[in-house]
């Protein structure tokens, strides 16, 4: 009874102004397991960290899932970071590890089934939707090895810094340059003379 | 007008990359994991295990107290009657020279016998 009661007390603590407060406030309020706190750094970050999962994955549903079992992890021991400068970074990097494991464990056999859906859907007309275009850089960038494509995803799609996502992927910075550099390579030998295709579609559909 | 044949240029895959799909966010993201969490909080709490009550041991606790007192009785009873030094009487001799008088090891007289000539 009295470890409930304690609880109840944390989780209505009386804190700071939960939504100004800085991450690393709100991070030391949820090594006190206040969920208040806590829920302010999901909201914060939680749609960052979908995007990301959402994009190593192919668009595959379990995006949802890894996102919400990263925070979990953080919810189990927010003191495991060092520096909550760092909180977004960790938590980009927790959320790419979970995808490559869940990656290794099950290959995704249903984005090759949607693929060969979108296969049979490129008619001729289709070609000349702009969703097409975008389904086809989709594919393209789902591709791409795992490094590459978080490389790519966190500096092209998530606007981060190469400082910033070279330390989110624990790499220095100049290997993360290698890893944009070969992405981009990879994305043009793989669109190869489609992707001129590609952009005559765009640029009539703007 | 784009040239065909040959592969994008960077500016050219930057068109075609800023047309990816956006994900569409999840409207009940944090309504959800905010219930895990408050799951996660409450399976946290592991109760002590409560302590069953001990049944009463007065059948072994009054014997043994019985049985010291009389010890103890007797006790008193033998130190004031002056009993205890004829019980004992004797007991201290032999407990301190033993059983015997003879305190030389046997076999040690035949020791002066031995010569250094005798010896190879």
């Amino acid at each position: 009874m009295g470890a409930l009661l304690a609880i109840r007390e944390v989780k209505n603590e009386a804190g700071p102004d939960w939504p100004s407060a800085s991450d690393a406030a709100l991070l030391e309020a949820a090594t006190r397991r206040n969920q208040q706190a806590f829920a302010v750094l999901v909201s914060r970050y939680y749609q960052d960290v979908f995007r990301v999962t959402w994009r190593l994955n192919g668009g595959h549903g379990d995006a949802d899932d890894v996102a919400q079992e990263t925070f979990m992890k953080l919810w189990a021991n927010p003191g495991q970071l060092r520096e909550a400068k760092a909180l977004k970074g960790w938590l980009l990097r927790v959320a790419s590890n979970l995808v490559m494991d869940r990656y290794r464990q099950k290959p995704m056999l249903e984005i090759a089934a949607a693929d060969d859906v979108a296969d049979d859907a490129a008619s001729a007309e289709a070609q000349t939707d702009l969703s097409f275009v975008s389904r086809t850089i989709d594919r393209a960038v789902a591709d791409l090895p795992e490094r590459q494509k978080l490389a790519l995803t966190l500096v092209h799609f998530e606007q981060m810094s190469n400082i910033a996502a070279a330390a989110a992927m624990e790499v220095s910075v100049d290997a993360l340059e290698s890893l944009l550099a070969r992405a981009r390579r990879g994305l043009k030998e793989n669109l190869g003379p489609k992707g001129h295709q590609l952009l005559s579609v765009l640029e009539a559909g703007q | 007008m784009t040239i065909k044949g040959k592969d994008l240029n960077d500016l050219e895959l930057d068109k075609l990359l800023a047309a990816v799909s956006a994900p569409q966010l999840p409207i009940d993201f944090e309504a959800r994991l905010a219930r895990r969490v408050a799951a996660s909080a409450t399976n946290n709490i592991i109760p002590f295990p409560q302590r069953r009550a001990q049944p009463a041991k007065i059948s072994f606790r009054l014997p043994m107290a019985a049985a010291l007192a009389a010890s103890l009785m007797i006790g008193f009873w033998l130190g004031g009657s002056g009993q205890t030094t004829s019980l004992f009487e004797g007991l201290t001799e032999t407990a301190m020279l033993g059983p015997s008088q003879d305190f030389a090891p046997a076999g040690m007289e035949d020791l002066g016998s031995l010569d250094a000539d005798d010896q190879t």
